[in-house]
């Protein structure tokens, strides 16, 4: 459990340094924001949620993690959870399936913007692609680790 | 696959959840097992079955596998 404990306290400093990246690439935008282009508010509304959903996310997951780090019997609980095999194997096939699905929505709009728009149809394109190549990539990999 | 799980639970006086802590899975884990939506890992098998001092034959019903 010595192990786990380490990785939590590991993974809180690295949360920590995402959330001050975080808040500090926000301050450098704002302060630019007069020589970038003007946004239009619903994009400047979807900037702001997305920046503070990652704040509230991360500031959660940490607390989550210092509460467990004090208490030995949630620490079990959160080691138990997180290495439970029931539990992977439900991420491993949901992610599969995930995927799989997600190349079929990708391809099938990639063909129906070829009749409409072709930036829009080259930028769907060129996403089926890095998914494809991320899959095989990771495909790859695990074939000759395992 | 059928397990006498539960029965063995029963028997023992212990809850899903302290099972599940004994052997390093969740109560929702024992749970699937008890309803056999779930086999266990041979090395969850052998855990569960080291708890309850039985050999894992004793404790999971192989009987019903399928031939290749």
């Amino acid at each position: 459990m010595e192990k786990f404990k380490a990785t939590i306290q590991l993974r809180i400093k690295l949360l920590a340094i995402v959330m001050v990246i975080t808040v500090l690439s926000n301050v450098i935008l704002q302060f630019m924001r007069d020589r970038l282009p003007a946004r239009p508010d619903f994009i400047f509304g979807f900037q702001t949620g997305v920046f503070i959903g990652l704040l509230v996310f991360l500031l959660y997951i940490i607390s989550k993690y210092t509460a467990c780090l004090k208490n030995a019997e949630a620490l079990k609980k959160l080691y138990i959870k997180e290495h439970d095999e029931r539990e992977q194997l439900i991420a491993y096939k949901a992610s599969v399936l995930a995927l799989v699905v997600l190349l079929v929505i990708v391809a099938l709009s990639t063909v129906i913007a070829g009749f409409f728009n072709i930036i829009v149809f080259i930028t769907l394109l060129s996403v089926m692609g890095l998914l494809l190549i991320v899959m095989l990539t990771t495909l790859t990999y695990y074939r000759r680790a395992l | 696959m059928k397990t006498r799980i539960q029965e063995l639970r029963k028997l023992h006086r212990i809850s899903q959840e302290e099972l599940g802590l004994a052997v390093g899975v969740t109560r929702q884990t024992i749970t699937s097992l008890e309803g056999e939506k779930y086999t266990a890992s041979l090395v969850l098998a052998y855990k569960i079955a080291q708890y309850f001092s039985l050999s894992i034959e004793e404790v999971f019903d192989f009987s019903q596998l399928e031939e290749m």
